[in-house]
């Protein structure tokens, strides 16, 4: 809008047109004035907003809850908290607002986007990491200092097993599994498709199988021409132990012989016995 | 001569029986014969063992005269009458008993030590002669049951069983008393019985023994059940008895000399020995009648004996 000018050559009509837009356009409708000026001029709005702006003008800043009333000369302070948000003034009007390096929230941290959240090390005065998926996936290994305990009811793997890896398994209590089927199953010393799984038949009561006090390897019903005499305890063959038509005269000590003939003098039959 | 001693079971060890034993098993045998004995006497009208005579005097024929008495020269003697007893007729039967078959009889430690069943050799040895030696003694008890005896009791006494109550001989002699002169002429043979004798068969005892071992067809060591093993003992002991043809073989002879052993009473032969007793009668005058009877006093003709021979 440039300012209107009636040159002397022009007309009245010109004025009148230029007049009419001066007050329609550039003045303003004043029936549109805001309702909170009384003044019915220009000269009387201008006056009104000055005796406003010079005098009682005031901003009101609000939380929601508290009210801070702002007024002509009252300096607006960005002060921040310390270890939550830094406020930076600059020219020409600009302020910048930023987490400070440490941030300390006292409520609850949400990060609700669904890319990725780059975080330096984690430190959690509370006890609980929650999700409100089903899953939190740890994208990285996970190491917990010497001495710190891993509490958990189920651990859980995308493997056939969880992987130990070289470490031991150690409990002061029990090894528990529950399917039918379970059992402890060994490798070996070659990574194929031959193991060694060790199960239980299901117990009908509760049983305990002691591992003796002694170095060894464990016999099973499969094995054939292991058990050694020094194994078995003296005096303990009974006889329904001994398989029938076993004993031959090699296992008699100092054998003799009694020799059941016929009539005719013909051996029909010779028994073996222990000698004396 | 192999007597063995068969084994039996004792605090289940196999042992040796003893000699007493051995005899329990004979007797047993011997009582076995006795219940079904396979030489068998029966007394009938025709015998097979010996015909034994029964004689006694008869008065002599009369004689007679119209004018006086014979005289006893002229008068004839009193004769001899001879009756015949062969009554007893023997049946054997020797029957087929088991034969060894290897493992039949008894087993026994051999020499060796050796467990080995008896042979037929052995069981005879063992048993059966000796049974048949107890059969055929002189003696009558229940060791001899199944043989023959003669007694003059028509019942059996304890210990008997009476074969027939028909006698197996007779010894008559003449009845003196019968004969009178006022009779003249007497009928000749006017006997009288002295004394019958009967057959009589000895009862046996049944006796206790241990049944002794034999191989069975698996050749693993049984006991005889009681009734296989008097079953398989009476065979033997009736074949042998019947039939042995080394020397056991039982038969019976009567007679006055034989050999084996005489059983029961001897049955005497008894006549009287009087050379005739001269009696004369007159009926009338022209009939003078004379006769010699039997007299004298009853002496012993012969003893005929029953007797068990073993052969």
């Amino acid at each position: 809008m440039a300012a209107r000018q009636i040159t002397t050559t022009q007309t009245l009509e010109d004025f009148r047109v230029q007049f009419n837009a001066l007050s329609a356009t550039d003045f303003g409708d004043i029936a549109t004035l805001n309702a909170g000026l009384s003044a019915t001029s220009v000269i009387g709005a201008v006056n009104e907003l000055y005796a406003a702006i010079a005098g009682a003008l005031s901003f009101t800043l609000s939380d929601g809850s508290n009210t801070q009333t702002l007024v002509n000369g009252n300096t607006l302070l960005f002060n921040g908290t310390a270890n939550q948000i830094t406020a930076t003034v600059a020219a020409t009007d600009k302020v910048t607002l930023a987490l400070t390096e440490d941030v300390t929230i006292a409520g609850e941290f949400t990060a609700s986007g669904t890319g990725a959240h780059t975080l330096g090390e984690l430190s959690f005065t509370a006890s609980a990491i929650a999700s409100s998926g089903s899953t939190i996936t740890l994208n990285d290994d996970v190491t917990m200092p010497a001495a710190k305990t891993l509490t958990v009811d189920k651990i859980s793997s995308n493997q056939s097993f969880v992987d130990f890896g070289s470490k031991n398994v150690s409990t002061d209590g029990f090894f528990y599994t529950t399917k039918s089927t379970g059992g402890l199953i060994f490798e070996g010393s070659t990574a194929d498709a031959h193991e060694t799984t060790i199960n239980v038949i299901d117990p009908t009561a509760d049983r305990t199988i002691n591992f003796p006090n002694i170095s060894g390897t464990l016999i099973t019903t499969g094995d054939t021409g292991t058990i050694t005499g020094t194994m078995i305890a003296a005096d303990t063959i009974a006889e329904a132990n001994m398989a029938n038509d076993a004993i031959g005269q090699d296992q008699l000590k100092s054998v003799v012989e009694l020799r059941i003939l016929d009539s005719n003098g013909t051996v029909v039959k010779t028994m073996f016995a222990a000698g004396a | 001569m192999a007597v063995r001693k068969p084994l039996f079971v004792s605090s289940g060890n196999l042992q040796e029986m003893t000699t007493a034993m051995v005899d329990e098993i004979v007797d047993g045998i011997i009582y076995q014969y006795s219940q079904d004995p396979s030489v068998v006497l029966t007394v009938g009208s025709s015998g097979n063992i010996g015909s034994i005579n029964d004689t006694r005097k008869q008065a002599g024929a009369q004689s007679t005269s119209a004018s006086s008495f014979p005289s006893e020269g002229t008068t004839a003697e009193p004769s001899t009458v001879t009756v015949a007893y062969n009554k007893v007729t023997s049946t054997a039967t020797g029957g087929t008993p088991t034969a060894d078959g290897g493992k039949t009889f008894p087993v026994y430690y051999n020499s060796s030590g050796q467990i080995q069943a008896m042979n037929l050799t052995d069981v005879k040895d063992t048993f059966l002669h000796p049974a048949i030696d107890l059969l055929q003694s002189g003696s009558t008890g229940t060791q001899q049951g199944g043989t023959y005896t003669v007694t003059t009791s028509s019942t059996a006494a304890s210990g008997f069983t009476n074969v027939s109550t028909t006698a197996i001989f007779t010894d008559t002699r003449a009845d003196t008393s019968a004969y009178a002169a006022g009779s003249i002429p007497e009928t000749q043979d006017q006997p009288t019985t002295i004394t019958n004798y009967y057959l009589h068969r000895v009862n046996g005892a049944s006796a206790s023994y241990t049944e002794p071992y034999y191989l069975d067809g698996s050749n693993n060591i049984n006991e005889f059940t009681t009734a296989n093993w008097n079953s398989l003992m009476l065979g033997w002991i009736k074949k042998t008895a019947a039939e042995s043809s080394d020397g056991y073989a039982i038969s019976y002879s009567l007679g006055t000399t034989a050999t084996g052993n005489t059983r029961g009473s001897g049955m005497g032969d008894t006549i009287l020995n009087g050379s005739g007793n001269y009696q004369t009668r007159q009926v009338n005058n022209d009939d003078y009648r004379a006769q010699e009877f039997p007299n004298g006093s009853a002496t012993t003709a012969s003893t005929y004996y029953l007797r068990i021979i073993k052969s």
